[in-house]
C-alpha cells in the first residue's frame, strides 16, 4: 500500500495540519513515520499479523496531541472545513480495531488530558479528563482511600475515555457494574465542536439518557472529554474461595444462585474445563479436570461474612471439589499474569475474543453452539471460554478461539481468521446470544451490526448522521 | 519483579511489541504521552526495522533515545523484561552504524572534550571542595570511587564519604585523577568508548590498590559507576581484580559493627530511590537503614518509593532535556507532598536533577548528608 507522507499530502490536508500546528504548537502535532506508525496498530489481531509478516498498516497522516476539550473543539471544526477523517486514541487497548485510522487523517491522543478534576467524598464521585491512564486513576483514588472499582486486565494502559467509549468492564463488574453503571455525568466534544454536558445525574426521567447515547459510541458520535464517575471506600475486606465443578451447568446455576439470592459477588469467574487446563494450569498451577469457578466478596467485613457464608453453602452444594481460600487468592493475585508475555495470547497464534452475553437459560445453549460451530468447522481451532460478568438476568461469556498457526500470507490469514469469526458469531446470534460484551464493536464486528439490531439500528444510523454529517468521526467503525 | 530469565533482544522486540502492560508506569511515555515513547511503541519500531518496512532510522534512532533507562517497565512486568537493556543494545548498534541522533553526537563530543580535561587535572588542584579531604596514601586496601557524576555534581560526597571512613579508621584512599567508568559512554552507545575509559579506569585503579593484606574494595558514589564496575566490566570481558560495593551498603557495614555512629538529629527527611541503585541492583534498604541509625531523624517516605520509585529523569538530559524536566518535576511533586524539608539521596545524578528543579527542599548526597552528622569522638 501507499504510505502518505507529507510530501504526499493533498493541499487540503496541508492547510489542515498547518492549523492544528498553529492551534496546539508543533511539539503537539506528530508528523513523523515513527509517530504515525505507532498509532497504526492496536490490540486487535487483523494489524498485528499485517505488520508481523512485513506489511505496512494504514497510517495517520498526522497525530495530534490535545490538552483540554476548547482545544478539540477546534480541532474537529479545523477536521469538518477541510473533511479530514478524526480518530480517538485513549490507550490504544481496543482488541476490536476500534482506534485504527483506516482513512488516514488525525489520530486525537488524548492522553495528555490526564487529570483529575475533584475528588468528592461528600457524593462519592470522582471527576477526571478522559486521557488518564486507568491504573493511574485508581491509584490516585487509593491513596484518598477509594477505589473505582472498575477493574479490568487493561488498567495499565487503556484510560477512562476508552472504558466509556467501548463499553469496559472490569473482574468487579458482577456488583459494581459496568462503565455504564459507574457514569454520573460527562462531556462531550461533539463532531462539529460543540462541548456539551449531560445532566449532572444519571438518573432522572427528563427524556432519553444521554450519557447511555454516549457510552459505547467508540467515538462515531463525539469524544468523551470528562467524566464523573462513582467511587467506593476502598473494602474493608476481601475474600477468594475457589472450586472445580465437572459439569458446566451445575457452575452457571450456582453463579445463577448467588446474583440472585441478595448474595451477589463482586468476583464471580467460571473458566470451561479447556481453559481451565490449557491456562490456569500454567498460571495458577492448577491440575484439575473440570471447570474452575472463583467468588470474590468484598465490603464492609461483617457483610462480607455473611454473604460469602450464603455462596460457600450453594457453591458446596453444586460443586466438586472446594479449593479452599488459597487458589481463589492466587487467581486474585496473578490475575494479571494472563496478559504478559509469555502467558498472554500472541503471533504465532491466531485468537479472537468473540465476547458474548445471554440470558441464563440460554447462556450454555450460546456456549455448546459456538464451540460446535467453531470446532467443527475449523478442526485445528481450539474454543475456550470463560463467564467473568454475571448479571441478575444472565451471565457473559468471554469466548475465544485459538489457533496455534496460520498461513505466513497475511491476506491468507486474514481471511481464514475472519471465516471463524463469522462462523462463531452467527452461531452465537442464531442460540439467542448478544454481541458484544464489552470489547466494543471497532472495525471487526461493524458488519454484524445490522443482523444484531435489525431495524433498529436505523436509530443509530440517523444520529450519526445528524450529528455527523460530514462523516469524519472514526470512520469505518461501528458498522456506520 | 519476578526472577527475570534471560530473553533475548529478538524476542523482547517479539514479545513486547504488541505489549501494552507496563505503559502506565514508563517514565518518559508518561511525559509526552507518545505511543512512540513506550516499550510498546519503541520495540514495535525496533520490529519494523527487523521486518524491513522502511521507515526513517533516524526517526527509530529518536525513538530508541526516548528511555530514561529507569527499569520501570522491567519492575512492572510479570516476567520482567528487560527492555531498557535493548535500548543500550540498540544504541550501540546504531553508534556501530555511524546513525545516532545529532544531540547524541554532540552531548560524545562534549563528554570527549570533558575527558580530556578531567584526566589532565589532578583532583585536588579542582575547586570542588576536595582540600577537605585531607592527606590520603598513595595506595590503600579500599578505594573511593568518585566517577564523572560525583565529581561533577556531587563533590561533597567524595569528601564526606572519605570522612566517615577516617572515623572509622578504614585506609582507604581516592584516585589521582577523576577516575570515569565509562557508563556515560555506554549508557549513550558509544560503547568502544565505555570499553575504553574502563580499562583506562581499571589502570588507574591498579595503580593505588594495595591488596596484599586481603580482597581490596572500590566503594562507589554513583550507582551507575557501581554497576559498571561490578558488573558491566565483567560483561565487557574485562578482568576486575577487586570487590565492589556501594556506599551505603558498606557504611551499613560499619554501621552495624559499630565502626562509626552518628550525633542525634531531630529532622525529617525524604529518601529518594534511584533508579540505578533501586530497581537496578536492588539496594532499597541499606540507605534507609543508614538514615535511621540518626536517633531522631524520621524518614519521610514518598508514596512512590523503593520498587515504585519516581525516576528523576537524569539518564535521558542527553537526548532530551525537555522530558528530563517534565520526569523531575513529577517527582519533586511526589517530595513535596511528604513535606519533608532535605531529600536524601544516594546518586549525584538524582541530586543534579533534583537541585535543578526546586529550590524548596535541600538535596544531600547520602555520604555528604551523614557526613555532617559524623559523631565528633569517632573523627578522626
Amino acid at each position: 500500500m501507499t504510505v502518505t507522507t507529507p510530501a504526499e499530502m493533498t493541499y487540503p490536508l496541508i492547510m489542515g495540519i498547518s492549523e492544528l500546528q498553529n492551534l496546539v504548537g508543533r511539539e503537539n502535532v506528530s508528523l513523523t513515520e515513527a509517530d504515525r506508525f505507532a498509532y497504526s496498530c492496536d490490540y486487535y489481531w487483523v494489524p498485528r499479523v499485517w505488520i508481523d509478516r512485513g506489511r505496512m498498516p494504514n497510517l495517520p497522516d498526522v497525530v495530534v496531541h490535545v490538552e483540554n476539550s476548547s482545544q478539540l473543539s477546534r480541532i474537529l471544526k479545523i477536521a469538518n472545513q477541510y473533511r479530514i477523517p478524526v480518530v480517538p486514541w485513549g490507550g490504544g487497548s481496543g482488541s476490536q480495531g476500534g482506534a485504527l485510522p483506516i482513512k488516514g487523517g488525525i489520530v486525537v491522543d488524548l492522553k495528555k488530558m490526564n487529570k483529575i478534576v475533584e475528588i468528592n467524598p461528600e457524593s462519592m464521585t470522582y471527576t477526571a479528563e478522559c486521557g488518564i491512564i486507568h491504573q493511574v486513576l485508581e491509584w490516585e483514588l487509593n491513596r484518598c482511600g477509594y477505589s473505582t472499582m472498575h477493574l479490568p486486565a487493561s488498567t495499565s494502559c487503556a484510560t477512562l475515555g476508552g472504558y466509556l467509549a467501548h463499553r469496559g468492564s472490569g473482574v468487579a463488574s458482577s456488583k459494581y457494574g459496568k462503565i455504564e453503571d459507574l457514569i454520573v455525568t460527562m462531556e462531550v466534544v461533539l463532531p462539529d465542536g460543540t462541548v456539551i454536558n449531560t445532566p449532572p445525574v444519571p438518573r432522572h426521567a427528563a427524556g432519553p439518557d444521554l450519557n447511555q447515547l454516549f457510552i459505547g459510541s467508540e467515538g462515531t458520535l463525539g469524544i468523551i472529554t470528562k467524566a464523573t464517575m462513582k467511587m467506593f471506600p476502598l473494602p474493608e475486606k476481601r475474600v477468594f474461595r475457589a472450586f472445580i465443578f465437572k459439569d458446566l451447568s451445575s457452575a452457571i446455576e450456582a453463579g445463577r444462585i448467588v446474583m440472585t439470592n441478595g448474595a451477589t459477588p463482586s468476583i464471580l469467574r467460571l473458566y470451561d474445563p479447556v481453559e481451565t487446563r490449557e491456562r490456569l494450569e500454567k498460571i495458577l498451577g492448577i491440575e484439575k479436570e473440570g471447570a474452575y469457578m472463583v467468588y470474590g466478596y468484598d465490603g464492609p467485613s461483617q457483610l462480607v461474612d455473611v454473604q460469602e457464608s450464603i455462596a460457600r453453602q450453594v457453591f458446596s452444594e453444586f460443586a466438586d471439589e472446594d479449593l479452599g481460600p488459597e487458589l481463589g487468592e492466587l487467581w486474585w493475585d496473578r490475575r494479571f499474569h494472563f496478559y504478559f508475555p509469555p502467558y498472554c495470547l500472541d503471533l504465532p497464534k491466531a485468537f479472537g475474543t468473540m465476547d458474548t452475553v445471554a440470558t441464563y437459560d440460554k447462556i450454555i445453549p450460546v456456549y455448546h453452539a459456538m464451540k460446535e460451530a467453531v470446532e467443527t468447522n475449523f478442526p485445528n481451532a481450539v474454543f475456550i471460554a470463560h463467564f467473568s460478568h454475571w448479571y441478575h438476568w444472565g451471565c457473559m461469556m468471554y469466548d475465544r478461539f485459538i489457533l496455534d498457526e496460520v498461513p505466513d500470507d497475511p491476506q491468507e490469514a486474514i481471511t481464514l481468521y475472519n471465516s471463524i469469526w463469522d462462523v462463531g458469531i452467527k452461531a452465537a446470534l442464531k442460540a439467542g446470544g448478544v454481541l458484544n460484551e464489552h470489547h466494543g464493536i471497532g472495525l471487526k464486528l461493524g458488519q454484524y451490526m445490522k443482523d444484531q439490531y435489525k431495524e433498529a439500528f436505523r436509530v443509530i444510523e440517523a444520529l450519526k448522521s445528524s450529528l455527523d454529517p460530514n462523516r469524519i468521526m472514526n470512520p469505518g467503525k461501528m458498522g456506520l | 519483579m519476578a526472577p527475570a530469565r534471560r530473553w533475548t533482544t529478538e524476542e523482547i522486540i517479539t514479545a513486547c511489541r504488541f505489549c501494552w502492560m507496563c505503559r502506565h508506569v514508563c517514565t518518559v511515555g508518561n511525559v509526552t504521552c507518545k505511543e512512540s515513547h513506550t516499550p510498546r511503541g519503541k520495540t514495535l519500531l525496533l520490529y519494523s526495522m527487523l521486518a524491513e518496512m522502511n521507515i526513517p532510522e533516524q526517526e527509530i534512532a529518536d525513538c530508541v533515545y526516548k528511555c530514561a533507562l529507569c527499569y520501570r517497565c522491567m519492575e512492572n512486568c510479570v516476567s520482567a523484561i528487560d527492555v531498557p537493556q535493548v535500548m543500550l543494545n540498540t544504541r550501540a548498534e546504531m553508534v556501530r552504524e555511524g546513525s545516532p541522533p545529532s544531540e547524541i553526537q554532540n552531548a560524545y563530543d562534549s563528554l570527549m572534550k570533558e575527558r580530556g580535561s578531567a584526566l589532565s587535572l589532578p583532583y585536588k588542584t579542582r575547586e570542588h571542595g576536595l582540600d577537605r579531604v585531607g592527606e590520603l596514601p598513595d595506595k590503600a586496601p579500599i578505594i573511593l570511587f568518585g566517577g564523572r557524576a560525583t565529581y561533577t555534581y556531587t563533590p561533597g560526597a567524595l569528601s564526606g564519604a572519605s570522612e566517615i571512613l577516617k572515623a572509622a579508621r578504614i585506609d582507604h584512599t581516592i584516585l589521582g585523577q577523576q577516575g570515569w567508568s565509562g557508563y556515560e559512554f555506554y549508557e549513550i552507545g558509544y560503547l568502544d568508548d565505555a570499553i575504553h575509559t574502563a580499562k583506562e579506569t581499571l589502570e588507574l585503579l591498579e595503580n593505588v590498590i594495595d591488596d596484599s593484606s586481603g580482597p581490596a574494595y572500590v566503594i562507589t558514589l554513583d550507582p551507575s559507576d557501581n554497576w559498571a564496575l561490578g558488573e558491566l566490566y565483567r560483561q565487557w570481558g574485562l578482568d576486575v581484580p577487586f570487590n565492589v560495593i556501594d556506599f551505603s551498603s558498606y557504611v551499613k557495614q560499619l554501621v552495624d559493627s559499630g565502626e562509626v555512629s552518628f550525633r542525634d538529629a531531630d529532622i525529617e527527611v525524604c529518601y529518594h530511590d534511584p533508579c540505578h541503585l533501586g530497581r537496578l541492583q536492588r539496594v532499597f534498604t541499606q540507605p534507609r537503614e543508614l538514615l535511621s541509625s540518626i536517633s531522631g531523624l524520621v524518614i519521610k517516605e514518598m508514596h512512590w518509593n523503593r520498587e515504585q520509585a519516581y525516576c528523576c529523569g537524569g539518564h535521558i538530559r542527553a537526548s532530551d532535556k525537555s522530558i528530563a524536566t517534565g520526569a523531575v518535576l513529577d517527582l519533586v511533586k511526589e517530595i513535596k507532598a511528604t513535606q519533608a524539608p532535605v531529600v536524601v539521596t544516594a546518586c549525584p545524578t538524582c541530586c543534579d536533577s533534583l537541585k535543578q528543579a526546586d529550590n524548596v527542599f535541600d538535596v544531600y548526597h547520602i555520604a555528604e548528608f551523614l557526613a555532617q552528622y559524623l559523631r565528633s569522638n569517632s573523627t578522626g
